[in-house]
């Protein structure tokens, strides 16, 4: 086990490096660059720059040097200082701007992924074991309804009938009178009040998704032979549900563990977007939008070394909990 | 009925099987899988089973231990009689998950399955399973006792190095080392009966006779009866003491190896004896059984074999009633109506 965790961690540098030189030509690819947008709105104004002040800029954002060069400027600041460069929209450092979205996405991201897995693996055991009851149709119409609806259109079907009925108006995480203020009490019972409609949109996509692949895994496992076997042995029926088919029909679910690193920082863009949540998603699509590179970069890169670093520890847990997996065998 | 059981002194019985019927309801038709099969198995003996393919073998041992899927399958009729200190216990009439049934399985009956490959799960070690087994018949074991336990019985069935094996996972073991493994996980709580549903079909010639005369040896070490479940005339022939003959979920001869083997009295045991070769004798031409087994879904009336039976007497035979089952000579069965004189 150890053996196959280290040999997964050395095979993973080549690849996080790789990501981070696409991810810094993703920088340098477009045509123009912010410094261009930027002159040109000030000439718009009337200000013209003379090519001594346009310099200053290209010399200050480094963007006169060659690409290589730039890169390992780039680099050599992530990894020594956590610098990520210099969003030119937000006049900021990119660093922060990360750091200060991160704390909601990945509260709104674990709490949906929590919620996601708490509905759906009881009602994918149900339906597995109840197949064609009512319920199962029941669970399934509503899963189908999950996995086809838009979410975004589920936000603002929600939102919409929230307003029709109560009149409140949920238009991000926070109300207006509490955007700006410091943490207190009401301010979270205020987050609560707004939350909750993400994390219902987020997870009914997910919910949906995951009881179709546990309860498929588990009407697959139940007839098989050891479960019979297991049920000879005199073990209570709940008991050897829950520790032979349903143990095995939860692995392909711990395989998707991976792919939602990423989510947890970037989380669900559209309808973060729709509902004005200030997660990272609408940063990034507000800095692909005005090509503020080294915020686009910088996201990306982190999007995708998560998501390598989640597969990296799906792979593991697998291991862990699927003998078959592990490659080293038992010594006898 | 009481004329099948006489031949044994009820205090030998372990287990009686009367009038069993399985029937499994599908939307395409009811299917008579097990129609009316008497069995009776005493302690220390071997009860062997044979019949083709889907004659309802397993679908009566797996009756016994109530293991049929419900729905669709179901017991209709009949009775199967446990015979535990003393007490008689009819398991058709207990819930399939009640703890009385939990606690007959595994504990008085054990059962090996065919598939040595999928019997275990594979996210636990052999030893976790075996333990369990133990754990859950037996209040008074520890965890440490249970391992002891199972290491002995993984000596027993003869695993080398049962200490470290023990921890091993099933996709570690080969075949036969599984299907030794499954006897030990069957035999950890001393049953008295061991049910073998084709214990050895998916394993090789070798490995075969190894794990017959495993069980032959455990048998005499426990006193347990078995009853074996075989397609295999030789491993039956070999094993068992007595042997019903079954055919489309009927029992159509029932009586000790030897009357079954020298005199054979059902067309349809004569016809599965022609069709074995022989290995010393002189070389004869091997006579098939002619047709197709009947669909279990519509059952000819009268006797289920006649449309394959040499014997077929018109008017007899498709006669729309049960045929009788005649006790042709002491303790031998033979449901046919070529015995019934008249």
């Amino acid at each position: 086990m150890k053996a196959f965790i280290v040999r997964r961690m050395i095979l993973i540098i080549p690849l996080l490096f790789l990501i981070s030189v696409i991810s810094f030509a993703t920088i340098l690819l477009p045509p123009g660059s912010y410094v261009e947008t930027y002159v040109q709105n000030l000439e718009r104004t009337g200000f013209i720059m003379d090519q001594g002040q346009i310099e200053a800029i290209y010399r200050q954002y480094g963007l006169d040097q060659p690409a290589a060069l730039q890169y390992v400027l780039w680099m050599s600041n992530f990894l020594l200082k956590g610098e990520m460069g210099r969003s030119f929209i937000y006049q900021r450092p990119v660093k922060e701007i990360i750091m200060e979205r991160l704390p909601m996405s990945a509260a709104i991201a674990l709490v949906s992924l929590a919620v996601t897995w708490l509905i759906a693996i009881p009602i994918g055991i149900y339906s597995a074991l109840r197949q064609y009851s009512v319920g199962d149709y029941i669970a399934t119409v509503i899963g189908f309804v999950g996995l086809a609806l838009p979410n975004f259109l589920l936000a603002l079907a929600i939102g919409y009938w929230v307003f029709a009925s109560t009149g409140r108006a949920i238009t991000g995480l926070f109300s207006i009178e509490y955007k700006g203020a410091p943490w207190s009490i009401a301010k979270f019972v205020d987050l609560l009040g707004n939350i909750w409609l993400p994390i219902v949109v987020i997870a009914s996509a997910g919910t949906a998704s995951l009881i179709r692949i546990l309860r498929a895994t588990l009407l697959d496992e139940k007839n098989k032979q050891y479960v019979t076997t297991a049920r000879a042995k005199g073990l209570p029926e709940w008991r050897l549900i829950m520790k032979y088919p349903v143990r095995v029909a939860i692995n392909p679910l711990i395989s998707t563990i991976g792919w939602t690193l990423p989510f947890i920082v970037s989380g669900e863009i559209i309808v973060s977007q729709t509902l004005g949540l200030e997660t990272l998603g609408p940063v990034l699509l507000a800095a692909a939008l005005g090509e503020d590179m080294f915020l686009v970069g910088s996201i990306v890169m982190i999007l995708s070394s998560l998501t390598v670093v989640g597969t990296l520890l799906s792979d593991i847990l697998l291991a862990w909990v699927d003998p078959r997996i592990r490659f080293e065998r038992t010594r006898v | 009925m009481s004329k099948n059981n006489v031949r044994h002194n009820t205090e030998d019985l372990i287990l009686e099987i009367k009038n069993l019927k399985t029937h499994f309801m599908l939307d395409t038709g009811t299917i008579h899988a097990v129609d009316g099969v008497n069995l009776t198995i005493s302690r220390g003996k071997t009860l062997g089973v044979i019949g083709e393919s889907g004659c309802g073998k397993s679908v009566t041992a797996h009756s016994i231990l109530r293991l049929i899927p419900s729905p669709p399958g179901k017991i209709v009729d009949g009775e199967i009689l446990l015979h535990r200190d003393g007490e008689v216990i009819d398991i058709t009439k207990l819930k399939p998950t009640e703890e009385m049934m939990r606690n007959i399985r595994g504990n008085d009956i054990g059962m090996i399955f065919q598939e040595p490959m999928t019997s275990f799960g594979p996210l636990h070690t052999i030893g976790d399973q075996i333990m369990e087994t133990i754990l859950i018949h037996n209040d008074a074991a520890n965890k440490n006792e249970a391992r002891d336990q199972a290491i002995d019985l993984l000596r027993q069935v003869g695993i080398p190095n049962p200490e470290q094996r023990i921890d091993a996972y099933p996709h570690e073991f080969s075949g036969g080392m599984r299907q030794r493994a499954m006897i030990a996980m069957a035999l950890c709580c001393s049953p008295t009966l061991l049910i073998a549903d084709e214990p050895t079909t998916s394993l090789d010639v070798t490995i075969e006779a190894q794990i017959l005369e495993l069980l032959t040896g455990l048998q005499a070490q426990t006193g347990m009866a078995i009853m074996l479940i075989s397609h295999n005339l030789a491993v039956v022939s070999e094993m068992a003491d007595d042997i019903a003959v079954m055919y489309l979920g009927k029992r159509v001869e029932f009586g000790s190896t030897d009357a079954i083997f020298d005199n054979p009295l059902h067309p349809y045991t004569q016809g599965l004896w022609q069709s074995i070769p022989s290995v010393d004798g002189p070389l004869e031409k091997l006579v098939p059984i002619p047709g197709i087994v009947p669909s279990p879904r519509d059952l000819p009336p009268g006797c289920v074999f006649a449309s394959r039976c040499s014997e077929f007497m018109p008017g007899i035979c498709d006669a729309p009633k049960p045929v009788p089952i005649i006790e042709a000579e002491p303790d031998h069965f033979v449901a046919c109506y070529l015995y019934s004189n008249g």
